[in-house]
């Protein structure tokens, strides 16, 4: 590219106008508008007169009553964030192997079958694990074969764990996509190269399909980290947000909107600002470290 | 101090937009000339002239107040043709959010509510300041004192008072302590109904030797099984507001004597309750007790329309839970505020619907559609089932949920109404014992209003 | 023998993965065409008088058409919108005409990482007045930057500068060259993200309840609420409009499938 700018920059720069301007404001603006009123009391009572109120907020989350419960929720954060992302990794880095060797017929119909999920949506997924997994439905009469019976999504200690099956079902087809895209992109002659040298099947997996991939795999990482960090639409429209399965994504939109009005904590949104912030240090810190690492690890291949 | 510096220009600020954005738009500001309460007549004066207005009310969805509401409004725009009236309703999940943002963005003109003003802020409960007086000491809500048409009601209006002021009108009182329970089965079985404790404890046992299921409940959504502590509070002969002050002075305990009593009695009833109660919806449990898997099913009197409309030959009846001695009666809560928006454009218009609420023949059909208890004197009650509770229902009291005052931040086991049961294992929860639970309820509590009394 | 344990563990990896995914959708698809009296009675039989009444019903109470129109608005409107936003702002980047085009890059990527601002936003819409109107909730459902973003940049640094250096020496416009050239090229990275992001549109929730109150401008995600009343649900109802809700977009990846996956592809070259 020659070094002088070939279109009129006051046409490029028109373009990007509008995108910019609508990232900005309402994109960037809210995002710190959060922070700021992490340090406030403000509700979403009408009219209600709001204040700084310093790290009152935080204060409340660490060391007061229901630190305690805040604490839970992050418990929860973290084990359904790492439980999903390793779980789904797992499977859609397999599925997307299996369903790319040429042996195998009608492949395109399998993938379209596992990322039938995203195209429903959350709303759909919902109402279907909902019906599947009701007191009568064919899940309990699967388990009443067996001897044993749930409350699955009101069940004290299966919810969670059931939940986590929920949002690994709906996401696993979308990183499963990319992960077939990335691994079409590795050239064949790699392959040829290594047959020749007579490795078996995982060796080539390990040595170089793996390799090649690995930058997708990053991304796929980070994407998954974040998103099931933030994820809350399954754990609500299958269970309402009851206290097992109360990641801290949940408890923020909770407490932000209100369910319940006898709920003390109902609609103080600054809390819930406060709690969005502590959860986004913790998403910046997963992310940030995990990049790092994996960029390490990269590093020493 | 820099806060309030701050707060200050950024209040500015916002108040500079409001005022151009305001001035901006003309529409508002405007207020709809309809006439006083109860006088115009449609085709001749010169307010019926008047441009066309609207008059936005917001419910849950109850199918029959929402019917009710929806005949109400029928009459209201015979009377007024320029009126059209919008009802928004959603599931009483989402009905608070809908509520806040309405009114946040001055989009609704009445606000029906499911609570009073009950649990007002007290001194010897700091801290705990419930939304409604929030939303009054903000000037949300018109006050309706001096209404020509407040002297109407008996005890609807005096629910809907504030520091002397009322604020919002109830349209019926619901009993919530009563227990559901199929007739047919009842006599079949040759079954009595349970006067005191002790016999409902032997009718439960006696249900199961039969292999019948003794109740259902609702318990994914939490409420519907949280809302039988006030059965149980009922049936125990304890002063309310001793109690709930007596929390937070330290006088009474969750884990005392009468705690322990309350926390006893759910674990009987979590005991008979039907296999993983805590994982039916609500949604599901009125067609699990019209099909006879269980025989009987604590919830609110609301539900008796909703009963028959599932099925309308099921025989059904409501019973107050019994307590240690005889003679309990139905609590509740009043029900079914209405209450204006003292920001809209519409007031006028709310006001009229409000005046024509008042007026005894316009209510006698209102709240024998509702089936809720009258908050009327002298009203004729033609609706069958609220016919059955009345004897039951002298001197409706407030139930416990009313008077317990939550402290701000307080853990989730001592949230809700106090008593958190469903955390015990006989519900499907993690905890084994009474005892364990009640402590754990008590420092939940003590923490959080020692929290709340040194701010 | 090694070939044959590994096509056996290949095919039994696809059976149980094709259970898991499929199970739970062909159930859903059972109970829409059976009858509400037949599923109440005997929720799991398999045999039953099919029937298309609860399309019909479903329909019918929940005002789908009324409830798709608007789901069509809001998609079209907020996807073409967000794709021409994020391409004018890919193409300069991937090309470094911009000054701190690295800079940006990465501004434009932070949005993904940011806290999330709802509530603020939510704030602003009122303060706006756009709160509960079709414009402030296509604002609510704008994505600019992000996946497709990166996206777009390594698509378009593939496109050989050679094509803009003609152009110029043509005398042809900026605007001109974008629309008329590049956007046609970019078909496949555009596709996929177009269908990705409708998707997104499609089917959200949490944003409809929170910018929304208003009845007419629902989308067709709250439509399904018609059913899951708070006393009853209906489910055969309910599936019927599942189905409905889900087919427009099902229809339309199986025959667009080809572009994404090759959009995808493209795209992820330089990722």
């Amino acid at each position: 590219m020659t070094g002088k700018f070939l279109f009129n920059k006051k046409m490029i720069l028109l373009g990007m106008l509008p995108g910019l301007l609508l990232y900005f404001c309402f994109f960037v603006a809210p995002s710190i508008g959060t922070f700021i009123f992490s340090f406030t009391d403000i509700t979403q009572v009408p009219g209600k007169a709001w204040s700084f109120i310093g790290l009152n907020n935080y204060k409340e989350l660490i060391f007061l009553s229901n630190g305690r419960d805040f604490l839970e929720a992050l418990e929860k954060t973290f084990v359904f964030s790492i439980s999903t992302t390793i779980i789904q990794t797992a499977f859609s880095l397999f599925m997307a192997v299996i369903l790319c060797r040429k042996f195998v017929n009608y492949r395109n119909l399998y993938r379209t079958v596992i990322f039938m999920p995203t195209i429903l949506g959350v709303t759909v997924t919902a109402f279907c694990f909902q019906l599947f997994f009701s007191i009568d439905g064919p899940a309990q009469k699967l388990l009443n074969l067996f001897g044993a019976s749930s409350g699955f999504f009101g069940d004290y200690q299966w919810a969670f764990p059931l939940v986590i099956f929920c949002q690994i079902w709906m996401s696993a087809g979308y990183e499963m996509v990319i992960f077939i895209a990335g691994l079409q992109n590795i050239p064949e002659d790699i392959y040829e190269a290594s047959n020749i040298d007579g490795s078996n099947e995982w060796q080539t997996f390990w040595k170089i399909t793996l390799p090649m991939l690995w930058p997708t795999v990053m991304v796929n990482l980070s994407l998954c980290i974040i998103g099931s960090l933030s994820a809350f639409q399954i754990i609500l429209m299958t269970t309402g947000g009851t206290p097992q399965t109360r990641t801290l994504s949940m408890f923020v939109y909770q407490v932000a909107f209100g369910m319940g009005t006898l709920d003390p904590n109902a609609g103080k949104q600054g809390l819930a600002a406060a709690m969005q912030i502590i959860l986004f240090t913790f998403i910046l810190i997963i992310t940030v470290g995990s990049r790092y690492l994996m960029n390490k690890v990269n590093g020493e291949d | 101090m820099r806060g309030t510096s701050i707060k200050r220009i950024l209040a500015a600020a916002i108040a500079m937009s409001l005022v151009v954005t305001v001035a901006g738009c003309g529409k508002t500001g405007e207020k709809a000339t309809a006439s006083t309460a109860g006088e115009s007549t449609a085709a001749t004066s010169a307010e019926a002239a008047a441009k066309p207005s609207a008059l936005r009310i917001i419910t849950w969805s109850n199918q029959s107040s929402v019917d009710a509401i929806n005949e109400l409004s029928k009459k209201y725009m015979e009377k007024y043709p320029n009126v059209k009236v919008d009802m928004s309703v959603v599931d009483t999940d989402n009905y608070p959010t809908l509520q806040r943002t309405r009114l946040q963005a001055n989009d609704v003109d009445i606000v029906t509510m499911g609570g009073g003003f009950v649990g007002e802020k007290v001194d010897w409960a700091p801290g705990a300041v419930p939304e409604w007086q929030q939303l009054i000491d903000s000037g949300v809500f018109t006050e309706l004192t001096n209404q020509p048409w407040v002297a109407n009601w008996s005890t609807g209006a005096k629910a809907g008072t504030y520091k002397g002021k009322v604020y919002a009108i109830s349209t019926g009182a619901n009993a919530t302590t009563g227990i559901f329970y199929n007739k047919k089965l009842f006599d079949e079985q040759g079954l009595k109904l349970p006067e005191t404790w002790a016999e409902f404890e032997q009718l439960c046992a006696e249900l199961k030797a039969r292999n019948i299921t003794p109740m259902t409940c609702g318990g994914q959504d939490q409420w519907p099984y949280q809302m039988i502590v006030n059965d149980v509070m009922a049936g125990l002969d304890i002063d309310y507001t001793t109690y709930a002050k007596g929390l937070w002075t330290g006088e009474k305990k969750f884990n005392d004597a009468d705690g322990l009593k309350v926390f006893e009695r759910m674990e009987f009833i979590n005991n008979n309750m039907e296999k993983n109660f805590m994982s039916i919806p609500y949604s599901a449990v009125i067609s699990r007790f019209v099909s006879g898997k269980a025989a009987m099913l604590p919830d609110g009197a609301w539900q008796a329309g909703e009963i028959t409309k599932a099925n309308k030959d099921f025989q059904f009846g409501y019973f107050p839970m019994p307590g240690t001695n005889k003679g309990v009666n139905f609590q509740g809560k009043f029900d079914l505020f209405f209450a204006v928006n003292d920001k809209s454009e519409n007031k006028d218009n709310a006001l009229n619907l409000l005046a024509m609420l008042s007026d005894k023949e316009s209510y006698t059909a209102f709240v024998n559609k509702v089936g809720f208890i009258p908050t009327m004197d002298g009203v004729n009650i033609t609706n069958e089932f609220l016919a059955s509770l009345l004897p039951y229902t002298s001197n409706l009291k407030n139930s416990w949920e009313l008077e317990y005052r939550i402290p701000v931040g307080v853990g989730q086991y001592a949230q809700n109404k106090g008593f958190n049961p469903q955390f015990l294992k006989s519900a499907g929860g993690s905890i084994k014992t009474i005892q364990e639970l009640a402590d754990l309820t008590q420092k939940d509590f003590e923490k959080a209003a020692a929290a709340n009394k040194s701010k | 023998m090694r070939k044959l344990t590994s096509r056996f563990l290949v095919y039994f990896s696809i059976l149980i993965a094709m259970l898991i995914f499929i199970v739970p959708l062909c159930y859903v698809v059972f109970t829409a065409f059976k009858l509400p009296e037949e599923f109440l009675s005997n929720p799991l039989g398999l045999i039953f008088s099919p029937t298309i009444e609860n399309f019909v019903n479903s329909w019918q109470k929940a005002n789908f058409g009324f409830y798709i129109l608007n789901s069509l608005i809001y998609v079209t409107a907020a996807t073409v919108l967000s794709l021409i936003c994020s391409l004018l702002i890919a193409f300069p980047i991937a090309r470094n005409y911009v000054r701190f085009s690295s800079g940006l890059y990465f501004f434009m990527m932070i949005g993904v990482f940011l806290p999330d601002g709802t509530i603020p936003l939510f704030q602003i819409l009122l303060k706006t007045k756009l709160f509960n109107t079709r414009l402030g909730y296509i604002i609510a459902m704008l994505s600019i930057g992000g996946v497709a973003l990166m996206f777009f940049v390594s698509y378009l640094k593939g496109i050989p500068t050679d094509l803009d250096e003609a152009a110029i020496t043509d005398g042809c416009g900026y605007f001109t060259y974008f629309f008329k050239i590049i956007i046609p090229l970019s078909k496949p990275a555009i596709s996929s993200m177009a269908i990705l992001t409708a998707i997104g549109i499609w089917n959200d929730i949490v944003k409809a309840i929170i910018f929304l109150s208003d009845e007419k401008l629902f989308p067709i995600t709250k439509g399904l609420f018609v059913f899951s009343g708070q006393y009853s649900t209906n489910w055969t109802e309910l599936t019927a409009g599942l189905i409905i809700v889900a087919l427009p977009l099902v229809v339309l990846f199986l025959y667009l499938q080809r572009y994404i996956i090759d959009g995808l592809t493209a795209g992820s070259v330089k990722m």
